[in-house]
């Protein structure tokens, strides 16, 4: 066992600088979120619509919208756009305090749910997370937070067994209505001040799967403090999204357009 | 279009079944106007394909396959909750999937579950809320002080009519539905199924298609192998191997995002080919990258292999037995721990493992240990095959276009995924789906692990559970 100490300081720092420091955050190669330029889109084939196996796109006053609470990431529009209005991109940073700011139709103002201050709980978060129908692709990447290059711990972040400890319930999947109860259960296991997360589009919108012996969505269920659609987000766009939640980081998507765009 | 079959020809693949002269590998219904369809397939001995018999419903009933071969009693129960289809003589009648809050329910009264009894004998509930960041489920423990003398694993919770939703869709939503089933086995789902629409259409991928798909898949093995050996040793206490564990598993999960763009590869194969092909860069990545995976690992194996408390925990825990295993038809590393000789690759083989010697470990032990072991010596295999991949990478177009045929055709195939063998079955006509069915290995892995589990201690159930990583949603469909 010494000899593994003395292994683990020869291998140096595995931990990402970032999001402490400026510099790589691990997501090298990873494709984001499609990007939609509405102006590009002169054919009005509509094709993407057909395409979209979530119904992510749709037109808003003759004008392509992209609901990004409901993309799942399979790339199938910008596969058949033939115009270039809907590109590949790197963009995954889409937690965001309002639901209608993950949608690019600009006729409606986003409002986040008013919740309690964070304040207090900016280096001292704890996570109940629970699976209400995920295909277990989100499952993965929570996992992934806890390895030593993210080591979430680093950040004040914890995931807590008991929902009696927990301040924000994480909630994966388009929520089985066999789940419903488990879920509620959770939530009034919960001292208050408690938040709701809605993680992944399957718990932001249904996902795959909105209907039949599922509901569409968290928010079928409680208000929503904070989404973060993805299929599944990778462990940065977790991270981004807390830290955004505890006001230590920028909320980067408004109103569908990522402000670095 | 699998035959409509006589009662005799049915009673002769369910004896063919019962005296092991066949492997069960899936069964799954079908509405219709006259009342409905149920479809068997099953695998002979010694034959390198698959059967697919059909029996009608018309009146809703069926005779019964669990009645005589038992790894088929969880899927009649399946098809009873979701088609309403009853097989005559099941065994066991209560519903599987169906908790009774669906529209469409049929589930009407509370579960039984079966009694265990005796002085001392109590129960221990367990779920479907865990304690860890996984996918949930409930168990029922019936427990005699630390001894566990009956577990029963009760599912469902996570089911979505995935395959209800494919039905009558596009080919192409249709893959991007079935990548998202069971998430950490995705390449595995979107190669089965793109087998089988293939199979169905008649169509050959081109050459480079095929071994780019064989790379996702061994990447996708090896990232899970490396996370489940690393949590077998966590939830025996020694969390240093996991968190080394972890950091080979996260630079796997890297290099499949560098190279392929998603970190799982979700939405990478599609029926006709892949969408993502691997560049110079990409493949001097891999080419550097995996075997620099591997050095660190054969250290980690070495302290498994030297720590004796860690020993202590695994030898002799949760062992299953081999002749239980070959009764249900386990595969992957839970059935070849327990002596049966069965890799898809190998056995049933398919492009790109057709050109390929695939190595299979198996052996007889059936403990959490020889579980391990398996995945060990799976994941020094997945290596070796992977830069066998790399260097083969023919030079073709990655993707063929499908052909749009009117006439209704089906077809199946068998992938070997992390866990075991994937089933899929796909009848297409004029590039919608008619009828679709996706087998998770995990169906035969639940009730081995009931098995396995009895006479151990309540304090070995996390270990002997992540020994077998059965999955949820793969089953819960």
């Amino acid at each position: 066992m010494a000899l593994w100490t003395l292994i683990g300081l020869a291998e140096g720092t595995a931990t990402t600088g970032w999001p402490l420091k400026p510099g790589p955050d691990g997501q090298e190669g990873v494709i984001g979120m499609p990007r939609l330029e509405p102006e590009r889109c002169d054919t009005g084939c509509s094709i993407c619509i057909d395409v979209c196996p979530t119904q992510a796109i749709a037109l808003a006053e003759e004008r392509l919208a992209l609901d990004y609470g409901r993309c799942v990431v399979c790339h199938l529009c910008v596969e058949v756009c033939p115009t270039d209005a809907l590109t590949e991109s790197n963009n995954w940073a889409f937690g965001v305090r309002a639901r209608d700011d993950l949608r690019t139709d600009t006729s409606v103002t986003p409002v986040a749910r008013p919740s309690p201050s964070r304040h207090s709980f900016r280096r001292s978060l704890h996570v109940r997370h629970v699976d209400a129908g995920s295909c277990n692709g989100c499952e993965s990447e929570l996992q992934a937070l806890n390895n030593p290059f993210y080591n979430l711990h680093r950040l004040g972040i914890f995931f807590t067994p008991s929902p009696r400890f927990a301040d924000l319930l994480l909630v994966t999947g388009p929520v089985t209505r066999a789940m419903v109860e488990p879920l509620r259960r959770t939530w009034e296991a919960m001292p208050e001040p408690r938040w709701v997360m809605a993680f992944g589009t399957c718990a932001v919108s249904g996902g795959i799967a909105p209907g039949g012996p599922c509901l569409s969505g968290l928010e079928d269920v409680f208000p929503v403090d904070l989404y973060l659609p993805g299929c599944p987000p990778n462990p940065a766009a977790i991270i981004e999204a807390l830290l955004m939640f505890l006001g230590r980081m920028q909320q980067r998507l408004h109103r569908g357009q990522m402000n670095d765009q | 279009m699998a035959p409509l079959v006589n009662n005799a020809r049915w009673k002769d693949v369910t004896r063919n079944l019962a005296e092991r002269d066949a492997t069960f590998v899936a069964m799954w219904g079908e509405r219709n106007d006259e009342g409905g369809n149920v479809n068997l397939a099953v695998r002979h001995k010694g034959e390198r394909s698959i059967e697919i018999v059909s029996h009608s419903a018309p009146d809703s009933h069926y005779p019964s396959v669990g009645r005589h071969h038992p790894s088929a009693i969880l899927m009649e129960r399946a098809i009873q909750d979701v088609y309403g289809l009853v097989a005559d003589g099941l065994p066991d009648t209560r519903p599987w999937l169906d908790h009774g809050f669906w529209p469409h329910s049929r589930a009407r009264t509370s579960y039984n579950f079966k009694p265990a009894l005796g002085p001392g004998v109590h129960q221990i509930p367990v779920g479907p809320v865990h304690a860890g960041t996984i996918e949930p489920g409930h168990f029922r423990f019936s427990v005699n002080g630390e001894i566990i003398v009956r577990l029963e694993a009760r599912l469902g919770y996570v089911h979505r009519d995935v395959l209800g939703l494919m039905r009558g869709g596009a080919i192409d939503d249709a893959a991007a539905l079935v990548g998202r089933i069971s998430g950490d086995s995705t390449v595995a789902y979107a190669f089965a199924f793109a087998r089988a629409v293939e199979q169905a259409l008649g169509l050959t991928v081109p050459p480079r298609a095929s071994t780019l798909r064989g790379i996702m898949a061994e990447l996708e093995r090896l990232a899970n192998h490396l996370g489940d050996f690393g949590a077998i040793c966590n939830d025996s206490g020694f969390s240093l191997l996991n968190t080394h564990a972890a950091v080979l598993r996260e630079r796997v999960l890297r290099l499949a995002a560098l190279v392929f763009g998603h970190r799982l590869m979700m939405d990478c194969i599609v029926p006709g080919g892949v969408l993502r092909d691997l560049n110079e860069e990409g493949a001097t990545a891999l080419k550097s990258g995996l075997p620099s995976v591997l050095v660190t690992f054969e250290r980690l194996v070495d302290l498994y292999e030297k720590t004796a408390s860690l020993q202590d925990r695994v030898v002799g825990t949760g062992r299953l037995d081999p002749a239980l295993a070959s009764l249900l038809g386990c595969g992957g590393y839970v059935g070849r721990a327990a002596g049966q000789d069965f890799d898809a690759r190998r056995d049933m083989p398919y492009a790109p493992y057709d050109g390929i010697d695939v190595r299979v470990p198996v052996l007889s032990s059936a403990d959490v240990d020889a579980r391990v072991r398996v995945r060990i010596a799976e994941i020094q295999e997945s290596v070796r095959i992977l830069l066998c991949l790399l260097d083969m990478m023919p030079k073709s177009s990655i993707h063929a276009a499908l052909p749009n045929d009117l006439t209704v055709r089906s077809g199946a195939a068998l992938v070997e995924g992390f866990r075991g063998d994937i089933f899929a079955f796909v009848r297409v006509c004029d590039g919608r789906i008619s009828d679709v069915f996706v087998r998770d290995p995990s169906w035969f892995l639940w009730p081995a692990l009931e098995a396995a589990i009895e006479g151990n201690i309540v304090a070995d159930f996390p270990l002997c559970n992540k020994s077998f990583n059965a999955a949820y949603a793969g089953c819960d469909l």
